[in-house]
């Protein structure tokens, strides 16, 4: 570095350029072993799981804690809804005709709509489907509305 | 060696500590690692317990007392999401003395975030932040330090709740990453990386260990050196600034007979007083810091040590059900010293005509962030003078300690009513009625 009011030489330009060109170099270890903290491979839950045979199902509304859901049956209808709840992620369990959660007092209608409390979004309703071998499937990842609704007439 | 023998002399290996000579106290603060930390005299204000409380002493005593229980947990935890809840188990149940090894970490982080915000406080209602200083002192910088410490305090005190695997545990984490999941742009990729996934597993609870057992205590210990050398560099407590000015006034309004003390000091050219070294008109003032300030040290960390070996006996750190990921505690509360936030987070979602404020971002991290930065701006917005620097309560900071200790109150009292008055689905309750079963809908 050259003082103020003295003109840089060569040398002094040349250090602080290679100066700088090492310690941007050494960015670069840092940000490849930084980069292992992403992970690549995830050892997670699958998001599609499988619920059970839908004869297994109970009439009306069954919390399943293995799958943060309420199952609602009616008849031959069936629809899934989510019972995580929607402000931070609490699972909320079912009181009266409707839900609340335990953490920061949220409450949500029976169609999943929130009422009360801090919760930003209604509970979603998660799609069902069959499986192959004829067990229903729910998508934890999928959102669908209240409306929608998997009819099962065989071996129900 | 012209060693003069005296009947007050220590034994050689603490002559240091207990020096029997004011040679021997100024030879202990150059040659001692430990003692070099110390000026050689220091004032008696500042070494007083009512200047100060020895609060920062407190809070330094009860981090090493964490770091000792904390390295012996250490080796007897295992961090697996199988077998962490049971290690634990294990600790309450098997280990000798391993719930009182528990609960004495536990009361030492807990007694530690006390202290810290007593420290605060004292700091704040003393001035002792302030920008107006002896020459070269930076006071405010070593504040912002201040602010990081108690930042990394709570960090701590959350990463280690995550470890023993339980309910407790694993609602906090969710609640608590969640919050830092609100904050535009970058909240869900902070969550991600807190996680090392989208989910709590196995990759959370090795993150959480690696920073409750290295990264956040590494951090810690090297701003505490940082802090307590600042302390050196801003020239003591600034209740020693006061001391100072007041002995220059005094010298100033009874000068001494000419010619004698000072001018054999060298120190005065032309008579005045004014030009002499406030340190040399301290003599009254001051007294050795060697041994006296390490006494007190030692007294301020005996009895941090007591209370927290009582406390970790009388209150044992609890454990609940292992973590089950389906199943929410009713109500699931946070530790005592978030419980405001989680009030904050509770209260501030309304609806102003259609539109919904968010209260997880308002309340879990645009509140307490402006709060933090406030304290941090606070010496460069105090524009009191510098005789209000190290003086309790001085007049002229009346309105700013008012403004201070209501935000203290408001805090304390969100703390209370989330403690007392928050029954199942988070409803409130008076303390003394009895819980309701079914909540009442809301």
């Amino acid at each position: 570095m050259s003082d103020a009011g003295t003109p840089p030489t060569r040398r002094s330009v040349l250090a602080v350029a290679a100066g700088s060109c090492a310690c941007l170099g050494a960015l670069g270890p840092l940000g490849a072993f930084g980069a292992g903290l992403v992970p690549r491979v995830r050892y997670e839950p699958p998001l599609r799981r499988k619920v059970g045979r839908p004869s297994e199902v109970a009439e009306g509304l069954t919390f399943r804690a293995d799958l943060g859901v309420f199952l609602v049956r009616k008849e031959t209808s069936f629809r899934a809804l989510s019972a995580v709840c929607t402000h931070l992620g609490c699972t909320v369990s079912q009181e009266g005709e409707g839900f609340h959660c335990p953490c920061h007092g949220s409450a949500f209608a029976a169609d999943g709509r929130n009422v009360a409390g801090p919760a930003p979004r209604p509970l979603p309703w998660r799609p069902l489907s069959l499986a192959a071998d004829g067990a229903l499937i729910v998508d934890l990842g999928a959102e669908v509305g209240p409306e929608a609704v998997l009819t099962v007439t065989e071996g129900a | 060696m012209s060693d003069v023998p005296s009947p007050r002399r220590a034994p050689r290996v603490l002559r240091d500590w207990l020096p029997g000579t004011p040679r021997e106290a100024a030879d202990a603060v150059v040659g001692n690692l430990l003692l070099h930390a110390l000026p050689a005299h220091a004032t008696k204000a500042a070494l007083s317990y009512r200047a100060s409380g020895w609060l920062g002493t407190a809070c330094a005593v009860l981090f090493g007392i964490t770091g000792v229980t904390g390295t012996i947990l250490l080796v007897l935890y295992v961090p697996s999401v199988e077998r962490a809840y049971a290690s634990v188990k294990d600790l309450e149940t098997v280990v000798p003395f391993g719930s009182w090894l528990r609960g004495t970490h536990r009361a030492a982080a807990h007694l530690m975030v006390v202290a810290v915000v007593l420290h605060l406080v004292r700091v704040f209602l003393t001035g002792a932040y302030k920008r107006e200083g002896p020459p070269g002192a930076a006071r405010p910088l070593n504040w912002l330090v201040g602010l990081a410490l108690l930042l990394l305090t709570l960090g701590l005190s959350f990463t280690g709740y995550l470890l023993p695997w339980d309910q407790l545990a694993y609602w906090a984490v969710q609640v608590g990453t969640r919050i830092a999941a609100s904050v535009p742009l970058v909240g869900d990729a902070t969550r991600e990386a807190l996680l090392g996934g989208s989910v709590i597993g196995q990759p959370t609870l090795a993150r959480f260990y690696a920073l409750h057992c290295f990264i956040l205590p590494s951090l810690t210990m090297g701003l505490i050196f940082w802090h307590l050398w600042r302390i050196r560099k801003d020239g003591g407590l600034a209740v020693s600034d006061r001391v100072a000015a007041d002995a220059v006034a005094r010298a100033r309004a009874q000068p001494p007979p000419a010619g004698r003390t000072y001018a054999i000091l060298g120190a005065t050219k032309g008579g005045t007083v004014a030009s002499v070294a406030p340190s040399a008109l301290l003599a009254p003032e001051s007294v050795a810091s060697v041994p006296n300030a390490p006494r007190r040290a030692a007294a301020v960390a005996l009895v941090c040590l007591a209370l927290t070996c009582v406390f970790g006996l009388a209150a044992a750190a609890p454990l609940e059900q292992a973590a089950d990921p389906s199943r929410t505690p009713n109500p699931a509360k946070a530790p005592w010293y978030f419980l405001w936030l989680q009030e904050l987070v509770s209260d501030l979602t309304f609806k102003v005509g259609g539109f919904v404020v968010d209260g997880t971002l308002l309340g879990g991290i645009v509140v307490p962030g402006l709060l933090v930065g406030l304290l941090a701006a606070w010496p460069w917005l105090d524009r009191s003078p510098r005789e209000a620097a190290g003086v309790w309560f001085h007049p002229a900071r009346k309105v700013q300690n008012r403004v201070f200790l209501a935000g203290l109150l408001v805090i304390a009292l969100l703390t209370v009513v989330g403690t007392f008055c928050r029954g199942p689905y988070w409803g409130f309750v008076w303390p003394w009625d009895p819980v309701p079963t079914t909540p009442t809908r809301l």
